[in-house]
């Protein structure tokens, strides 16, 4: 309770000096907000503001743990039933979020616990457990500057490759964002989306994965009847170009020992192996991979794993959900987050590359206090290591505390 | 071409008669419904009945209307339609417009493509080398949706600053997909239809009760069909197949071979997969008799076993059992069960 006061203060600090400007929100009145307060679980929904001013109002005065919008809009954002608020449109929404991809760090910093059988695991929990099958899991998940990292690579490629390039989105209509946790959202704000159903957004996720490609538009292009070409050059636009540089890149990364095969059937690996030089050299002369059924004898059942597999893995790994759902509640740009105190910075296209969550999206950079840590691994901000720590009274810096409380593994004294 | 020239061109309006300016050029005439009844309007009627019946009989015949008529009788339908009231009539109509739509494209110059494309469907749409076209994701994502296959997904296609690349053909059957869409999407009028029509509403509705495809169409999905009882599999491909996401053949097969077993029969079944964009009326009904086993080799196929529905990677669940089948028994006897216990502990109440 006491950890709760304490972080609420910190929060109302950061809202009662939080400028306008930055929670600026387009549509704001059509929107539904929703809060989780320190002082109970649940979310209180269906809110809706009439300005900013009132947003920076409430914020301020009540101060919630977190803090959410709708992606979409309605003509009556406050009614309480989802007919009655009567959708109008939403924002095209990307989650890219470590707990949706593999990191080795994993095995460093995440555990879980089956809260049926106490076993234990470290990495990615599992779905249920491996003992008893009880889906009752706990896992303690932390921040860590690779998996972050990893985030950003993605939401690179996202940003750089399928939303300005391909669908030819405005800068100014996209925002990155920092999700305060282990992530990155990204928020489409153009006229060509507002509207879009579920199959239409399907269609782009399926798009932005790289899933459901098809052999025949890679490599059939001039006759639907065989496979004739030897594969796109890699300066062919969208998919085309982006399969064969996938292709060539991963030839190479096994080549060079950098990679681990993929979870192709062994016959497709060693023949892609065996020929590794010819498809090279392929690149080499004429940009293209030469790849056909005959110059891997490939079958085409295997031809079609193969080109999944690269479209898959040169996809990105975005969050299927969260695009999907078009009426989802999304963590309002440049709050707190509740469980580390990182603010949700929204990040400028231009300074992506240099951004670094665990410096740039930390709030509370005076002062210091007291805490006792039960648990916690390695954790790196602001430049610095800290921990691992166990059972602990330690002066820490307030950032370094607030996160520990919000990840409840620090209380004050 | 182009609106603002204002040339009227009576003949391209007839055959594109969901185009805006054709619209307006309707509407300068001011012909409200009730007037339809009058004699100088009654060819028009005539013709609007004339290509219902085409539809409620499925025969089509060869026929020179005139272009006035003919333009006049679209909207004249399409009010009739929502009248009468019935969906599969209404998609009926949409499948036959589009073909008529398709073919007539066909013959139709670069020009006239762009122009029904933007006048029709207000689509961002541009010419770019001989016979290949640019058009608006947004705009190709949308008629898209119609169809199943894979070589329609966004994926596949050559896409390039929020532009989707297309050659003449395809460009040509996405655009009757979308007057499908577009016609599929009429709303049913709840009340009775005015004066003027409501004879020929309640005879064509009549005539429709008396044909096949009208008997079973009524069915709701939420009727008969009790999909809570459905294993996950089942449920998965069925809300697929309704919600008009792509289903792989297989997929439509293990579902067939589902609703035989618990009891529908062919006309029912047909009814779910009207709701498919790609629905083809004889193809379905042929497939689908086939796995009933009134035709070809006269065999009914029954519903693959879970192993078989895991190793397609269509299953959804561990739900403990062999077969689908048992998924369904299981929960139809459970709930009887839970009926009986609680009238059971009514009547002790009492
Ligand atoms: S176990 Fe059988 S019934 Fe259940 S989802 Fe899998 S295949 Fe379907
Ligand atoms: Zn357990
Ligand atoms: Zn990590």
């Amino acid at each position: 309770m006491k950890e709760r006061i304490f972080l609420k203060k910190k929060f109302k600090e950061y809202y009662s000096t939080l400028s306008i400007e930055e929670i600026k929100i387009n549509g704001l009145r059509k929107r539904e907000f929703g809060f989780v307060m320190f002082e109970e679980s649940g979310m209180i929904r269906h809110k809706a503001f009439d300005s900013v001013n009132k947003l920076a109002e409430f914020l301020r005065e009540y101060t919630p743990a977190h803090a959410y919008y709708s992606s979409a809009y309605y003509e009556h954002p406050s009614a309480e039933n989802m007919n009655e608020k009567k959708w109008t449109g939403a924002d095209l929404i990307f989650d890219v979020d470590v707990d949706h991809i593999s990191t080795s760090c994993k095995n460093k910093h995440d555990k879980w616990t089956c809260l049926d059988c106490n076993n234990i695991g470290i990495g990615i929990e599992p779905k249920i457990c491996d003992i008893c099958g009880s889906g009752r899991i706990e896992s303690k998940k932390w921040v860590c500057q690779r998996c972050l990292e990893v985030a950003k690579a993605e939401i690179t490629k996202l940003v750089d490759d399928f939303l300005l390039n391909d669908f030819g989105f405005n800068l100014k209509d996209v925002e990155i964002v920092f999700s305060g946790h282990r992530g990155y959202h990204v928020h489409v704000y153009s006229k060509d989306v507002l509207t879009l159903d579920q199959n239409a957004r399907r269609e782009i996720i399926d798009y932005v994965r790289g899933k459901g490609i098809d052999v025949y538009f890679l490599f059939g292009k001039h006759s639907y009847e065989g496979i004739i070409s030897y594969g796109s050059s890699i300066n062919e636009p969208g998919w085309l170009g982006r399969w064969s540089r996938g292709l060539y890149d991963y030839i190479v990364n096994i080549k060079g020992g950098i990679k681990e095969k993929m979870r192709l059937p062994e016959k497709i690996s060693s023949l892609l192996i065996k020929n590794m030089n010819k498809i090279i050299e392929g690149y080499s002369t004429n940009n293209k991979p030469l790849l056909s059924p005959l110059a891997l004898s490939l079958k085409s059942r295997n031809l079609k794993l193969l080109v999944e597999e690269i479209a898959e893995e040169y996809g990105v790994k975005i969050d299927e959900q969260v695009t999907l759902d078009v009426k989802r509640l999304i963590r309002i740009p440049n709050t707190l987050h509740g469980k580390t105190g990182l603010k949700a910075t929204t990040v400028k296209y231009d300074l992506l590359d240099s951004f670094n969550p665990l410096t740039d999206a930390i709030t509370f950079k005076n002062g210091k206090i007291t805490v006792k840590v039960d648990e916690s691994p390695e954790i790196y901000m602001f430049n610095k290591d800290f921990g691992p720590y166990q059972n602990q009274i330690i002066d820490l810096p307030v950032y370094v505390a607030v996160y520990l409380i919000g990840q409840q593994s620090a209380k004050l004294l | 071409m182009n609106a603002k020239n204002s040339v009227i061109d009576l003949s391209l309006f007839a055959r594109y008669p969901f185009l805006s300016d054709a619209g307006n050029y309707v509407s300068m005439f001011n012909i409200d419904i009730d007037d339809l009844s009058k004699p100088e309007h009654n060819e028009i009627l005539q013709e609007a009945i004339r290509e219902i019946y085409e539809v409620v009989n499925g025969v089509s015949e060869v026929k020179h209307i005139d272009d006035y008529i003919k333009l006049m009788a679209f909207p004249v339908i399409l009010a009739l339609l929502s009248y009468i009231g019935s969906k599969p009539l209404i998609n009926k109509y949409a499948i036959k417009k589009a073909k008529e739509v398709e073919e007539a494209l066909r013959h139709e110059n670069d020009d006239v493509l762009c122009y029904v494309a933007s006048n029709g469907f207000n689509w961002t749409i541009k010419p770019t080398e001989k016979s290949v076209f640019a058009i608006n994701f947004k705009d190709y994502l949308i008629a898209s949706a119609m169809f199943n296959d894979q070589s329609w997904k966004l994926i596949n296609q050559i896409l390039i600053n929020g532009l989707v690349y297309l050659s003449k053909s395809r460009l040509i059957r996405l655009m009757a997909a979308e007057v499908q869409r577009r016609i599929m999407q009429i709303e049913l009028k709840r009340e009775e239809p005015p004066e003027g029509i409501r004879s020929i509403v309640l005879k064509i509705r009549e005539a429709i009760k008396k044909t096949i495809f009208e008997r079973h169409d009524y069915l709701e999905v939420s009727g008969p069909i009790n999909t809570e009882h459905f294993p996950p599999c089942i449920l998965s491909i069925y809300n697929d197949l309704i919600s008009g996401k792509s289903v792989s053949h297989i997929a439509r097969f293990i579902l067939t071979t589902f609703l035989v077993s618990i009891g529908l029969d062919v006309d029912s079944i047909i009814n779910i997969f009207q709701r498919v964009a790609d629905y083809d009326p004889d193809k379905t009904r042929y497939q689908v008799e086939h796995i009933v086993g009134k035709r070809g080799s006269r065999t009914k196929y029954a519903t693959p076993k879970c192993e078989n529905i895991k190793t397609m990677g269509l299953c959804l669940g561990n739900c403990g059992v062999k077969h689908p089948l048992n998924v369904y028994r299981r929960r139809i006897r459970e709930k009887h069960e839970r009926k009986n216990f609680f009238e059971k502990k009514v009547q002790g109440v009492l």
